[in-house]
C-alpha cells in the first residue's frame, strides 16, 4: 500500500517536472509609427527585441500576459491581467528607462493596447512563429506616445 | 516689479545648460567573473555564467541633483532581460548584506520588483560628477535577473553618456 502511494507520488512529481515552466516567444520589432510626443524614447524605424508571454496554463504561463520590449539598455513591460494581449486590452506598465528611471509598480495605473493583430491569431505550445502588429498607448508613460510596432515572434525552445 | 536682471540670468542659465538632460549616467559593459550554478540552470539563451557580458548603466546619486537617491546600477542581458538595482547602501558599500530593490524583466518577459541583497561593491571614484568621463565598478549582487539563488560577481567599465 505504502509502496503504491510512493510510486504514485513519484509519477506525479515526474509529470510535474516534465510540464513546461514558462513559454515565451521572442522576436524583433520595428516602430512603424512613433509620434513626436515620444521625444527621445523611441523613433520611427527603431528596432527592439520583443518578448511575448501569453497567458495560458497549457503554456505554463498562468493567467496574465506580458509584452516586453527591450532595447540594449532599457526595458518596458505591458502586463495584461487575466487576458491575452488583444485589441482594447488594458495593460499595467513596468519599466526601467535608459537613465535607470523606473516605474516599479505596474498596478499603479493602466493604459491600453489599442490594437493587436496577430497571425496566427492564437499561440499554442507547438506554434513556432507568428507575426504581430500592435499599438501601445502611452509608451513609457508618455501621453501621446502611442507607438505601433511590427514584430515577428519565434517560440523559444 | 519685473526683475529684468534675474530674468536675464535665468535665460542665460537655460541657454548654457544646452539640451535638457534630466539624469547623469554612465554606460558600459560588465563581465561576470563568477556565478552560482543557479544562474546557469536555464537554456543557453538565459544562462549566466563566468564570462557572460552584459550592457550596464550606472547612476551615482552624487552626479546630479536629478539623480535622486539611492545609487542605481542596471544590467541588460542581450535585450532579453534587464534588472536595475536600487542600492540603498550605495555603490561604495563594503559589507555583504546591503539592501537593494531590484526592478526589471525576466528572460520570459515578466516584469518584477523584488527585495534583494548585495555587496561588497566598489566604485573607482568616490563621488563621481559629470567631469569624470570614465568609471569602474565591481561587486556582487544576488537574485541576478530575478533567478533565485543566482549570485553574480562582476566588474564593469563605463563611459559618461553624452
Amino acid at each position: 500500500m505504502k509502496l503504491t502511494v510512493a510510486l504514485a507520488l513519484g509519477a506525479a512529481i515526474l509529470t510535474i517536472s516534465v510540464a513546461r515552466a514558462e513559454t515565451a516567444w521572442v522576436g524583433n520589432s520595428f516602430a512603424v509609427n512613433a509620434p513626436s510626443y515620444c521625444g527621445s524614447t523611441i523613433g520611427y524605424g527603431d528596432s527592439n527585441r520583443i518578448t511575448y508571454r501569453p497567458a495560458g496554463s497549457a503554456l505554463g504561463n498562468g493567467t496574465d500576459s506580458y509584452v516586453a520590449i527591450l532595447s540594449q539598455r532599457s526595458a518596458f513591460v505591458a502586463r495584461v491581467v487575466g487576458s491575452l494581449a488583444k485589441t482594447g486590452a488594458a495593460y499595467s506598465p513596468l519599466w526601467v528607462g535608459s537613465h535607470l528611471n523606473i516605474d516599479a509598480d505596474y498596478n499603479a495605473w493602466t493604459s491600453k493596447i489599442s490594437s493587436w493583430t496577430m497571425t496566427p491569431a492564437t499561440l499554442s505550445a507547438t506554434t513556432d512563429s507568428a507575426e504581430v502588429t500592435f499599438t501601445i498607448v502611452k509608451y513609457y508613460g508618455k501621453t501621446g506616445c502611442d507607438v505601433t510596432f511590427h514584430a515577428n515572434l519565434e517560440r523559444t525552445p | 516689479m519685473f526683475d529684468v536682471r534675474a530674468t536675464t540670468i535665468a535665460a542665460l542659465a537655460i541657454l548654457a545648460s544646452g539640451p535638457a538632460s534630466a539624469f547623469v549616467v554612465w554606460q558600459g559593459e560588465a563581465v561576470v567573473t563568477s556565478a552560482t550554478t543557479a544562474c546557469a540552470a536555464g537554456t543557453s539563451r538565459t544562462k549566466i555564467a563566468a564570462g557572460t557580458v552584459l550592457r550596464s548603466v550606472v547612476r551615482p546619486m552624487s552626479a546630479d541633483a536629478s539623480n535622486i537617491a539611492p545609487d542605481r546600477i542596471g544590467f541588460n542581458h542581450d535585450s532579453q532581460s534587464e534588472v536595475a538595482f536600487l542600492l540603498k547602501n550605495g555603490l561604495a558599500y563594503t559589507g555583504t548584506t546591503g539592501s537593494a530593490t531590484a526592478v526589471g524583466v525576466t528572460h520570459y518577459g515578466v516584469g518584477k520588483t523584488t527585495a534583494t541583497t548585495y555587496g561588497p561593491m566598489k566604485i573607482s571614484v568616490a563621488k563621481p560628477t559629470a567631469s569624470n568621463p570614465y568609471l569602474k565598478v565591481s561587486g556582487t549582487v544576488k537574485n541576478f535577473m530575478f533567478i533565485t539563488g543566482c549570485t553574480v560577481a562582476f566588474r564593469a567599465g563605463y563611459v559618461l553618456r553624452p
